[in-house]
This record gives C-alpha cells, structure tokens and sequence, in this order.
C-alpha cells in the first residue's frame, strides 16, 4: 500500500491529518497565501493557494484539503500563477491605494509583500471600496476597514482560538463587513482586548493602537521576552524603538503560548514607562521618604542590618521575596538571607 | 501535594491540556486568572473533550460545560471524596499502577467509605447523581487531566484539598501520564521561579529540603559558609515575631504586602510596628509608603533574567531597555549589598547567576542561558544534554511510592453566623492583575473594569433592599468597607463577592480572615464571613477600617 | 419563541419564528436564539445577517419590491434596473414577469401563479412524466393523490424491502441529477447506503434560486404528496429515518402546502418511521447550493464547504446525507413503476428521461415545460414556448438559467441536454432559458446578470466577492453608466478566468459564463457598446 504522493515531482510521506498546504511547503514549496492561519480551521477564502490535482476538474484550495495517497499534485505553473495575480489584482483594488500603515509601522504587511512578489501594485481594475469603518474609540484596536480584505482570519481567531465571539463577518458578499454584533466599538462587546486579531490580520486593518504612529518600521527592533503577568508564562517580543519600548508582538515560537496572548501581555506592558516609577532609592529623614543616592541607602541598609545581626542574631531578619521578580533576584536575596545573615527567614508571595 | 508524589508543581504542559479526554477544572476561574492557558481548555472542548467543572460561581467555563458541579463554598473535600468512593467501588481505578505505584489505597479505601454521594451532596449541594456521573466518567476517561488554582489552595485547609484532588488521580493512573495530571496554575508569573530559587523558609534552592544534609553541605561548599538546618520561619509566623518584637528587620521585594495579605489590618499594624522595613520594587507601593529604605527595582523588560511558568519551564527575559534613572536590576542591587555586608562576591552577568543555582539543584542542572535562548526548558533538566521533562512520575514520583493521603472535610474557619450571615469570597478578573500595581499604570485598562463593585445574588439583594449600583457597607469582624453593589447570580445566593484588585479605592483584604493553612500557611482568602447593608448616607472616604 | 430544539433542523424556524414579533431583531433576541440552539451569539449573528429577507443588522423586513431579475428587467417585460441592491432576487416568476414582493407575497401577472401550462403536444415524442398528473384538481390532498396511484411505490419498496434492487432500476435508467450538476441519482444513493451510520438524512434541494428557473414550484405546489413520497423512498434505500426540504423562502405557500400535506401522510401512517420536516429559507440563491444549504440548516453562515467530505460523507450534522433537488426525487417513482428502460427511453438520443425546462423572456408562451432530455434550444423557445414575440427576433438565450452560459439565435439547434453544452464551455443546469430578442440590449442583459451574481455572491471568498464587482462595473461602463477602461476585454478575461478556476464554489464559477457568451458570440454589440452606441437602443449614454 502507497503511503506518499507527489507534489511538484516530488515524492512526499502523507502525515495524518496534513493538508495539502502543510505538506506542499514542508517539502519546500512556495504556496501563496492570505486567509491561512495555522491555528484556525482553514476558510478556503484567498483561494491563492490553490494547485491542481490530477483528475479534479478545477484546481482545490490545498489548505483545506488532506494530502491523500497517490495524489499528484501541482502547485505551480502558468495558469495558476496568472490566476493567483489577479486576485491579488482584485483583492488590492477593494483597498484605497495610499501608502499602507502597516507596511509603514510594521513592515512589510502580508498582502503588500505578496504583491511585491507577484509585480502586481495597486491600481489595477479600478472599482468600489468595501468596508465600512465603524467609530471605535477603544484605546486599544484601530480598525480600518477600508484596507480589509475579508480574508476572515481575525474572526475566525476571535471566535474559534479566542473564543471570545467579539467580531463576525456580517451581511453577504462585496457588502460583508466585519462587526461587533450590536455594537459599534469593541468596548462592551465580547470583546477581551486580547489583540490576537491584530496580529493574525494580513493586512493593515487592524493596527495596535497603543503603537499606531510610534515609530517606522526600520528603526523597530524586537526583543523576546516573557509576559511578567500570569504563570502562564506567554511568549512576547518587546518591540523598542530609539531606546524606547513601544509595544508588543507575541513571540510564535513560545511554547505554552504559541503566539496568543491577553490583554495583560498584549496591552498591560506599557506600565514600565509610567511616570510613576521609582528612578531613585528613598530613604525616611524625619519621617518623610526623601530621594537619596545607592550609596547613601545601602550604607544606611547595611548599617543597620549589622547592628541588628549584633545585637539580635539572624532570627531577628525576615526577608519576602517576589513571584514576580526573575529568578535571579529571588535567588540573590535567599542567599543574602541564608549566607550573609545566616536565617532561613526567606518566604516569597505565592500564597496570594 | 508534596507528601503524596514528592512535587507541588504542575504535572503536565500546557499544551497537553488540548488532547485531554476529559479536563475536571476546580476551584479555577482559568479565563480570567490564565486566560491563554484557558485557551488550551477551550480548544480542547471544541476537539469534543469532556469538561466538567466544580465552582461555587458561574464562570466563563461553567458556560462550557458539560456539568457544572456547584459545589458550595469549602465543601471540595468530601465531594472529591466522595468521588473516591465511587471509583473505588466500583473497581473503575486503575489496579495495576495502584498496585505497583502507590502505597495506602487499603486506608484510602476504608476512609472514604463514609463519604458517600449521598453524604457528599448533604455538605457540598451537588447532586449525588452528579457526583457518581463525574468520578465515573473522569475514571474512564483513559486520559483525564485536573486544572485547579486559588480556589482550592486559597482555604484554611488548601492542603487537604490538593490531597483529596490528586488521591482520584494517584487512583486512575493520571499521575505519569501524557495529557492527564493534577496540575495546580501558578498564579503570579514566577511563583514557580521563585520556588526553584529557594525563596521558602524549609526549602534550598531546586526544592532540596534545608533538613537534607547533602543538599546542604553541596550549598556551603559553593557559598563557604555554614547553612542553619532548621526551616525559617513563614510570613504568617513572621508576623506575630514582628509584634513581639522579635524580628526586627523585614526586607520585601516586589510584593504590596499591605494590600494582598488578608488580613490586611494586621499586616499593616505589623510592617508599622517593625523597627526596619526595606521595600525593593518598581513603584511606590502601598507597602512602600511604610518603609525606611525604599530602592528603586528595574523591570522585567530592563533586564536579563528568567521567570520559571506554571509547567516548570524556565523561560529567558532579555533586556530590552534601559530602567528608569537610577533603577537597577534585583540581583545587581542584592550583589551590592551582599558586597557590602562583607561577602566578596562577583558576577559578570546575570546567567552567572543562574549557573550558580543551576549547579547545585539537580532539577535545574542541565538548564543554562545558551539553551533557553529560542525555547525555555521545563524541570527536572539534570543534564546539558537532558531535553527537560514535559510531564512528571513518568516512570517513577519524586517519593518512592504515590502515597493516598486519606483526608477529612472540615468547616470552614468562620462560617457564617446569625451576625454575619454572608460568606464573601475573592476572585481576580482578566484586565487586571493582583493588586493592580502595573495593570493600574496601563493606559486604557480603566476601561476595562471602570469600578469594583460587590456581586451580591438578586435573592440576598431583594432581603436586604439593596438595587443594582448602590452604595453598600460591608463588614467582617476585622473591619468594612462601602462600595456599589452588583446585583447578579453568578454567586449562589448567600455568597457576595469582590476583586482585591483596587487598592485605591477598596482594600478587599481589610475583610478577609487570616485564618490559615497549617502546612503552607495559606491564609482562606475564599471564604469570610460578612454583613451587608445599604449605606443611606453616601460617604466620601469609601475604605474605614 | 416555541421550542423546536427537537426539530431535524431548528434554526431556520427558529429564526422565522424570532423574526414574527420584531421589525428589527435585538440583542435580546438573538442571545435567546443563541441560548435555545446552543450556538454562539456570533454565529448566529453572522447567518442570520445574511439573508435577503432576515431583519438582523436591517432597520426590517423587507416587504415590498419589483424582481431585479434578468427576465424581469429586460425591455417590455419590466424595469431596466439600475444600481446594486435595486429590487429583490428573481422569485421563480419569470414566466410572469414582471414579478414583485407586496405585502410578503410574491406574485407575477399570472391568475394562476403554478399551474404549468398544458404540454406543446407538437413537440416530438413529448410524454409528460412529472407533470403527468399535475393538472388532476386536488392533487394536494392524500386521497387524490392516492387515487392516481400515490404512495404505492413506497409501499413496494418497503414491502419488497430490496434496497439494492432499487438502486439497480435507478442506475440502469440513467437519472442524472436535476438540480444543476447533473450527478448520477443511484450512485449518490449507493454512496450514502453503503457509508456506515444509524443516523443519516434526505435533504430536498427545493430552494429554486436560479433566475429563469420555475420548474420545481408546480411540483411543489400542487403535487407535494410526489415529493414526500419520493423522499420516503430515497430514506427506505439508504437507511435513512428523517428528511428535511429546504424551502426558498419566496414559495411560502409551498411551505403550507408542504407541511399540511406530510401532517395527512403523518396522520395516515403512509410514511413509517420516516420524519419528514420542512425548513424554510430566507432569501439566499447561495444556499441552493447543496453544501451552504446544509450550513443554512444548522444555523451557520450559509457559506459554501469545502468537498471532500461530500454530502454523502458528512452531510447534515457531519452524517452521510443524500441532497436531490425537487425534480430529481420526483421522477423516482415513475422509473420504479414503469421500469428504467421505459423511463430511459424518453430522452433523446444517449440522454434519459424528461427534462422540466423553464422559458422565459421575450417568447410569446413563456413557462415550465416538460419535454425529453435532450430537446433542442428551438423546440423548448419556439414550438413549447411559442416562439418570439410578434414582430420580433430570437437574438439569443441563457441557459441553465443564467448560469450555464449565453448563446446566440444561431445556437438554436443546440440540444438541451448534458452534453452538447459542454463544447462551448457551457452547462445545461437548472434548464432554465432566458430568451432576448432584437429589441434587447446582450450587454444590459449581461450586466443584470452580473448584478445578480454580485448580490448573491456569498462573501466566502476572494475571486467571486470582488471579481462579481469588478465585472458588473466594467458592464455599467460598457452599458453607459460609467467611463470604460481601455483594456476592457482583457480584464473580462482575466478576472473571468480567475473566477472560473478559482472560485470556491458554483456560483463564482458559473458567474463570468454569461459573459463568455457575450465576448464570443456578440462581439459586434460589444464593442458598439465600447464606442457608446447601443444598437438596441436600450442603453443611453453619458
Ligand atoms: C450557486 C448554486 C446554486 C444552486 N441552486 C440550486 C437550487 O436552487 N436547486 C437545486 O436543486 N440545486 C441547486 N444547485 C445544485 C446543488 O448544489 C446540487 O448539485 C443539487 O442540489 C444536487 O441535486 P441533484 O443531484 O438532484 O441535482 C446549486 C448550485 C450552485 C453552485
Ligand atoms: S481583541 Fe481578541 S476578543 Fe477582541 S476582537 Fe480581537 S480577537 Fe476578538
Ligand atoms: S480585518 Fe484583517 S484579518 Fe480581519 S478580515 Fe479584514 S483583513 Fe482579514
Ligand atoms: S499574556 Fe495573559 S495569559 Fe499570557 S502570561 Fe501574560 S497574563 Fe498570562
Ligand atoms: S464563489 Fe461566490 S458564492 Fe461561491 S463561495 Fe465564493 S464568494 Fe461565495
Ligand atoms: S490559504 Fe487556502 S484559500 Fe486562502
């Protein structure tokens, strides 16, 4: 019994529960598309991924159909091509044709570089604009319709990864617009602010507010990260820029998370930039904490803990470290507990 | 946990829970407190896992329910006894890892005898039906994982709770098994950190119990210096030695003591009454207010470091950008200090740091900065070679044997009385986190969550005379305050409830009891018991204590 | 809002049901919907927001309207439409045109708007089979239906029990399906038997959307003990205990009709265990197709699925389904009494069987018309349907409705039939034919075609949701409405080519098929229409 096929000449292994897509680029294939997202049940939208299979009469959209034995399949070849690069033609002509912000802010956006591969720019089969742009002011998500392209990604993120049910294509065809049933901003929606849609949308539609005008995307450099909220422990890209951090992206790569993220990582990051933080040590002169230099507070603090050790011993110190400082700190202050005042008094916060 | 299969920790991943056969969540509100994790749950649901869920309120999971089991408050024990129970007679456990893994099932067995659903349903409300469909079902499963969090360990007996959960999966065989475990979600993000570092008073670092000789003498040959053998003392005991004025010096880092403690009173007149309090942290905390020395601490993203998840995995914070003015990393501003206290010490980095605690924790050994720098390692990693271990007792517990720990229900510490005739239970809510230090300081999360308010069930409401939106009193014994009232049934009738997520304006932990623990001392932040009454008058100082 | 969570199909109830107290559905509503069916707010939000007639995300219900249709907006018989979203989508009353929405009926100029006009006997070998007993007065009723022979097919096949046996007959008469694709009956019945499962479905295709298409509504109308018998018959062979006809939502008195007549058969107890259940739908062509159609039952956005799994795999609710339209299930019991070869036989040539065929537009007798399978264009427009309007001209005809392409007077001789169409690129669909005349403008025609496609265009995908827009707006310039672009006929292509291969279901892909017909064989049209002259005279210039 034949357990492979072939794509492009190619002979591939099948793999249980794979699509065409999966397979055609794990062995290397560069399969176009727009409406994809791993995570989500494939919604056959874009149809740019669509190859031909020996004896099927039209060519099948491969991320919604199994790689099967004995298949033979072609992923590209002329017509194909022509077909995927007018309806990247049609879907550019449904979007104004300025400059688009998300290849500005973020780079490259999904739609634009695949134009760019394609040679297709904007101003082919000039037309009506879909997508209505509702008035949002929630501090969080920019939608801009206008550049949406119904590739019905973030909806299907919000309703089937999320579970949030916030967002859903309404109406029918050319008109479908994405809303927020029976409201026109996300505030009092379903919505959890979670962002995935942000970061699932191909184009510039959805836009992290937070970041919107921040900074171009060249001077943007990306730093891993965790999210210091929950254990959950999500994977983040700190993205800085001159110095600066300006938002964030989830990190795909993270295991536990593997690119979702909610609000707090998504949007709860910016506290470190709040003006409230502590930039100096203090230290209580005639009852008022008063702003002092490190050497002034830790001459203080070290005074006082050697007269304490003195005259009371190690059991006189208690110490409580933080589930929310690294590791390194916490490991620091227990030795300081342990091999500097000699106490075991060392006890963290997990207990609320 | 511990003294059942030697590990308090999450037994499995994360991403295990997606192909669970059936996921029993207790005493977790998972959407709010880990809502990405939750998204493993719920993806799992869609894939047609079964999921049964025992809260006392209505929760977003409760929703996805298969069966929801409404449980009342404090009553986890003899329902997960009483599950026991039926799994055991009727023979649906799981013989030959029973016999060859655990130890005790014969006294387990005996024990729970008395705890039949009948008698489960008496104390707990759930239907005794109910309770039988689930052990049978979650038995059967073939792989059944446990989620549970704060709602189980935050009581008095939080212990003895964790002890009556995992007995049913020391049962089934869930313990060693891919997509199944007892797993508790840490609830801060490096609790799991803090632990693996040594940060408890009768733990050295890696969990090497400070009466372990060996452990200790490994950790006074890298430090130079003698180890005191006997455990420290824990933050409650602390406390009371405060009063007494026996502890003279309290150092605190990154923790708002003064308002997440419960009791929150006490801790304050306690960290007033110290005659030296240092407060290390990024603002200037409630607690902070009350200190001699405040310094000034970096945050996560101004720093190289690593937080340890919920699923043991030691996970790698690059430095992004510089901390504000004179703010330093917690580990620089400890090596000054320990410098300066007379201890030569010199680290170039903080993976020096690291290697340091690495090297002396068997979990931890074969962790390093180099391998976690694409994709965290999750303990026990003993070797540089070890790949890290995604579910635990595999093969073997940390303990020689699975040991049953037959387990008693008892009240609750202060039930409700013909004065306080509510019990008032806590939670957290997505947007916002702990005591809202950070999630305070973001732009836009007040929109989020504009006001606490108190939950109060629309029967207790219409008792009381009190409407949607008004200004209610709410006292313990140990104080109250006012704030609005929410007048909805996600509690069941006689249970109000509220965050402790806004110090501004409502210091939750003014109500709450002390009442703790005895093993990890564990205050019962789930359950205290209230009075509530229309404030006629509306006041402007909303907290009085 | 009753509770019909027992039913085969709730939501399209349901949602009828919600619809009957408010103008406009609320929030409420919709989360009581949500919580009755167990399906997401969201979901529910996105499907019933999708329908022509729902009152989700619309300030109503729409209630009145002309047809914007092909056949009604063509010169004498309607109104020359003009922009998108201008009237309602073709009700099934092209033989009347012109049709309109009053007052939640829809109704042309006919008295009688579904009796079939008496058969063109000059039409060779013409032997009426479904509509052999359509005109009997009180058909609808068990007893006249049982008089004339009803119900003793099902009676046989239950008593002979020989599933196989049926199957057999069925193949060996060459019935193909009836609603568009033309797939093999038996080997579809075959499918869904032999798929292992306790629970399986016949599902009736009777949503009829195609414009120019109004064969299935006499049967529905005035002989629907055929088709509930037929649909027994079908669950008898496959295994199958419950049935639902999806219903188009503009033959609400079919509904009645439909439901009175399964309560008598209920009542009877002609029908054994099979549950037969109606759903009507709410406005949709989309939902004709036979995957959105079973989206549309389960109360998801009507959008096409994706093939494999077929129906016959996983169909309704994930379990092996057969879906036959109207006309395919009711010839299914004249095969079984007078024989396959018989049945075989009365098509022309290699095709088998009767065909029901609608004309419509510019003929002097439009109507449903049943003749063999494999008459020609002229015999259904010119002997059926009457031939041309005094003192006119065939110029050319749709057929499958709209959607099987556009051919010229010259193309008259072409048999209707599954083949013949296909040399051109064509396809016989539904049997619908639009007939225009000289007094019509081939481009306007094309243009409201195009119109059509691009309302009914589901949104699913990329080619059909823009290409549909792209193509009617090129065909406004073309017919006056706007400036043309230069490159005009290569943009036809293109984008057609585009839909045609890559459009993920029927309708994307038939869409540029009228306009095929337009390049190839109206050229001269065309491009006076490029140079601003409309040689008909229909379109006027800016
Ligand atoms: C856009 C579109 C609309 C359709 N509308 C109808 C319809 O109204 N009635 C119908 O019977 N088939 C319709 N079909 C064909 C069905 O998909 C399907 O082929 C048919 O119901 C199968 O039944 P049959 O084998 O008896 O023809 C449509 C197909 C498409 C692509
Ligand atoms: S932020 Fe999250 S919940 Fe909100 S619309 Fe986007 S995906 Fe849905
Ligand atoms: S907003 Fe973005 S993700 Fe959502 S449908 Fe539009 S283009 Fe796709
Ligand atoms: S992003 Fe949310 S779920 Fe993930 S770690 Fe942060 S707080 Fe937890
Ligand atoms: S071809 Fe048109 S109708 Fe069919 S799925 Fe695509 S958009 Fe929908
Ligand atoms: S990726 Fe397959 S259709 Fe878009």
């Amino acid at each position: 019994m034949s357990v492979t096929a072939t794509i492009d000449g190619k002979s591939v292994d099948i793999r249980e529960g794979e699509s065409i897509l999966e397979a055609a680029r794990r062995c290397g294939a560069e399969v176009p598309t727009l409406c994809y997202d791993s995570r989500v049940d494939p919604s056959a939208s874009c149809r740019l991924c669509v190859v031909k299979v020996d004896g099927r009469r039209l060519p099948v959209a491969s991320c919604a159909h199994a790689l099967t034995a004995d298949m033979n399949v072609t992923t590209s070849d002329d017509e194909l091509e022509e077909n995927r690069k007018t309806i990247l033609k049609l879907v550019l002509s449904e979007n104004p044709t300025e400059e688009c912000r998300s290849c500005i802010e973020r780079g490259p956006c999904e739609l634009h570089s695949l134009a760019t591969d394609y040679g297709v720019e904007s101003d082919y089969y000039d037309g009506a604009i879909s997508g209505r742009i509702p008035e949002d002011s929630n501090p969080f998500i920019a939608r801009d319709y206008s550049q949406c392209i119904l590739c019905y990604r973030c909806t299907r993120v919000c309703n089937e990864l999320e579970q949030a049910h916030a967002i859903i294509p309404e109406g029918r065809g050319f008109g479908t617009n994405i809303v927020a049933p029976f409201h026109e901003s996300l505030l009092g929606s379903n919505c959890t602010f979670c962002g995935q849609c942000i970061q699932t949308c191909p184009t510039g539609a959805l836009m992290d507010k937070k970041m919107l005008g921040k900074a171009v995307a060249e001077d943007v450099t990306k730093v891993r990260s965790i999210c210091p909220f929950c254990g959950t422990g999500c994977g983040i890209e700190l993205n800085v820029a001159k110095g600066e951090f300006i938002g964030v992206t989830p990190d795909w790569d993270a295991p536990a998370s593997a690119g979702s993220l909610c609000v707090k990582g998504q949007f709860g990051i910016d506290f470190i930039r709040s003006p409230d933080r502590l930039t100096t040590p203090l230290v209580r002169r005639d009852g008022v904490l008063q702003p002092a230099t490190w050497d002034e507070a830790l001459t203080l603090l070290v005074d006082k803990f050697q007269t304490v050790r003195a005259e009371s011993g190690p059991g006189a110190f208690a110490l409580w470290s933080s589930a929310r400082a690294p590791s390194e700190g916490n490991f620091l202050m227990q030795k300081l507990a342990r091999a500097v005042l000699g106490t075991n008094n060392i006890d963290n916060c997990s207990r609320t | 946990m511990a003294v059942m299969v030697g590990r308090g920790a999450m037994t499995n991943s994360i991403a295990e829970l997606e192909n669970a056969k059936l996921i029993f969540a207790t005493g977790t509100n998972t959407t709010e407190t880990h809502p990405v994790l939750a998204l493993r749950v719920k993806r799992a649901v869609a894939r047609g896992a079964k999921l049964i869920v025992a809260d006392p309120r209505r929760i977003e999971l409760t929703g996805l329910a298969d069966r929801w089991l409404r449980l009342r408050i404090g009553t986890d024990i003899p329902l997960y006894n009483a599950m026991a129970h039926v799994i055991i007679k009727e023979g649906l456990y799981n013989k030959e890892y029973v016999e060859r893994r655990t130890e005790g099932i014969e006294e387990l067995a005996d024990f729970v005898k008395g705890y039949t659903p009948q008698v489960a349903e008496k104390i707990s409300g759930v239907p005794a039906e109910d309770i039988i469909a689930t052990a049978r079902e979650y038995a059967t499963a073939g792989n059944a994982a446990i989620i549970y969090t704060l709602g189980i360990t935050e009581h008095s007996c939080g212990v003895h709770n964790v002890q009556s959960l995992a007995n049913l999966g020391l049962l089934c065989g869930y313990f060693g098994m891919e997509s199944a475990g007892v797993n508790p979600l840490r609830g801060q993000n490096n609790v799991q950190g803090a632990g693996d570092a040594g940060c408890t008073p009768n733990y050295l670092p890696g969990y090497q119990r400070i009466s372990n000789r060996e452990a200790r003498e490994a950790w006074e040959r890298e430090w130079g210096v003698p180890i005191d053998p006997n455990p420290g003392k824990t933050k409650i005991s602390i406390l009371d030695e405060i009063m007494e004025d026996k502890v003279r010096c309290v150092y605190i880092m990154g923790e708002n003591t003064a308002v997440s403690d419960a009791n929150v009173l006490k801790t304050r007149a306690a960290l007033d009454r110290v005659e030296f309090l240092v407060v290390q942290d990024m603002f200037l905390t409630d607690t902070a207010k009350m200190a001699d020395i405040v310094l000034p601490a970096a945050a996560f993203a101004e720093v190289d470091g690593t937080f340890s998840n919920t699923e043991r995995r030691v996970q790698l914070l690059n430095k992004a950008v510089e901390p504000p003015g004179e703010a330093r990393a917690d580990w620089e501003i400890f090596l000054d200090i320990i410098n300066r206290m007379g201890y030569p010490l010199h680290y170039n980095h903080a993976s020096e740091v690291w290697d340091e605690q690495a090297r002396n924790s068997p979990i931890l050994a074969g962790i390093n900065y180099d391998r976690i720098r694409m994709q965290g390692i999750q303990w026990p990693c003993p070797t540089t070679d070890h790949p890290g271990t995604p579910y635990l007792h595999k093969e073997e517990f940390f303990s020689e044997k699975g040991y049953f720990q037959p387990v008693p229900h008892v009240d609750l510490a202060e039930p409700p009385d013909a004065e306080y005739p509510l019990i008032l239970t806590t939670g957290r809510r997505r947007p916002t986190y702990h005591t809202g230090t950070q999630t305070g300081r973001v732009d836009g999360f007040e929109l989020l969550v504009p006001r606490e308010g108190l939950e109060v069930h629309p029967d207790d409401a219409d008792a009381l005379g009190i409407a949607d939106g008004d200004l209610v009193e709410i006292s313990s014994r140990r104080g109250s305050l006012q704030l609005n009232a929410i007048i909805t049934d996600k509690s069941p009738e006689g249970v109000v409830f509220m965050t402790f997520h806004f110090p501004e304006g409502v210091l939750t932990n003014i109500l709450t009891t002390d009442a703790h623990d005895p093993v990890t001392e564990t205050a019962e932040f789930k359950a205290c018991a209230v009075k509530v009454a229309k404030v006629t008058e509306p006041e402007e100082i909303p907290a009085s204590g | 809002m009753a509770d019909r969570t027992g039913s085969h199909a709730p939501f399209l109830p349901m949602l009828h049901d919600a619809m009957e107290h408010t103008e406009t559905m609320s929030e409420e509503t919709l989360n009581a919907l949500s919580n009755a069916l167990r399906i997401p707010a969201s979901y529910i939000h996105q499907a019933a927001s999708f329908y022509h007639y729902s009152n989700l995300g619309k300030d109503h219900v729409l209630r009145e309207g002309t047809c914007g249709g092909p056949t009604c907006c063509l010169p004498g018989v309607g109104v020359r439409r003009g922009t998108p979203g201008e009237g309602i989508a073709c009700p099934g009353l092209c033989d009347q045109a012109p049709a309109a929405l009053a007052g939640g009926v829809f109704r042309g100029t006919a008295a009688d708007p579904f009796l079939p006009p008496p058969p063109p006997a000059s039409v060779d070998g013409v032997e009426e089979v479904l509509f052999h007993d359509i005109r009997i007065p009180g058909l609808r009723s068990l007893d006249v239906y049982r008089a004339n022979g009803g119900y003793e097919q099902l009676r046989r096949v239950v008593e002979q029990d020989d599933a196989e046996e049926v199957i057999v007959n069925l193949r060996a008469s060459g019935l193909l399906g009836r609603g568009g694709a033309g797939f093999p009956l038996a080997a579809k019945w075959q499918a869904v038997r032999e798929t292992p499962g306790d629970r399986k479905y016949v599902v009736c295709n009777a949503d009829e959307g195609e414009p120019g298409t109004f064969k299935d509504r006499p049967l529905l109308h005035l002989n629907p003990h055929l088709l509930i018998e037929s649909m027994a018959i079908a669950g008898h062979v496959v295994g199958a205990t419950a049935g639902v006809i999806y219903l188009r939502y503009e033959y609400p008195e079919a509904y009645d009709v439909l439901n009175e007549a399964i309560a008598e058969a209920e009542a009877a107890g002609v029908l054994g265990d099979f549950d037969l259940q109606v759903a009507r739908g709410l406005g949709s062509y989309v939902c004709g197709e036979e995957t959105s159609l079973l989206n549309s039952l389960e109360g998801l956005v009507p959008w096409p699925r994706e093939r494999p799994p077929f129906p016959t795999q996983k169909g309704l609710w994930g379990l092996p389904t057969v879906i036959n339209n109207v006309e395919t299930f009711c010839s299914v019991p004249a095969i079984l009494e007078r024989g396959a070869d018989w049945y075989r036989h009365l098509g022309r040539d290699e095709s088998a069987g009767t065909k029901l065929y609608s004309v419509s537009g510019r003929v002097a007798r439009p109507g449903p018309y049943e003749l063999p399978l494999g008459a020609t264009a002229r015999e259904l427009i010119e002997v059926a349907g009457g031939g041309p309007l005094p003192g006119r001209a065939i110029k050319g005809y749709t057929i499958g409705g709209i959607s099987g392409g556009l051919l010229a007077a010259e193309h008259l001789d072409m048999p209707l039939d599954y083949a013949a169409p296909r040399q051109h690129g064509f396809a016989l669909g539904s049997g619908g034919v639009v007939v225009f005349d000289d007094a019509c403008c081939v481009v306007d025609l094309v243009r409201t075609c195009m119109l059509f496609y691009e309302a009914e265009s589901c949104g699913k995908c990329f080619p059909c949701r823009v290409g549909t827009v792209r193509l009617r707006e090129r065909l406004d310039a073309l017919t006056g409405r706007a400036e043309p672009s230069a490159n005009l006929i290569d943009e036809f292509n293109e984008i057609g080519a585009a839909m045609s291969a890559n459009s993920a279901c029927g309708l994307g892909q038939a869409a540029p098929l009228v306009l095929h017909g337009l390049v190839r064989f109206f050229g001269e049209e065309l491009e006076a229409h490029r140079q601003g002259v409309c040689p008909a005279g229909v379109c006027h210039f800016l």
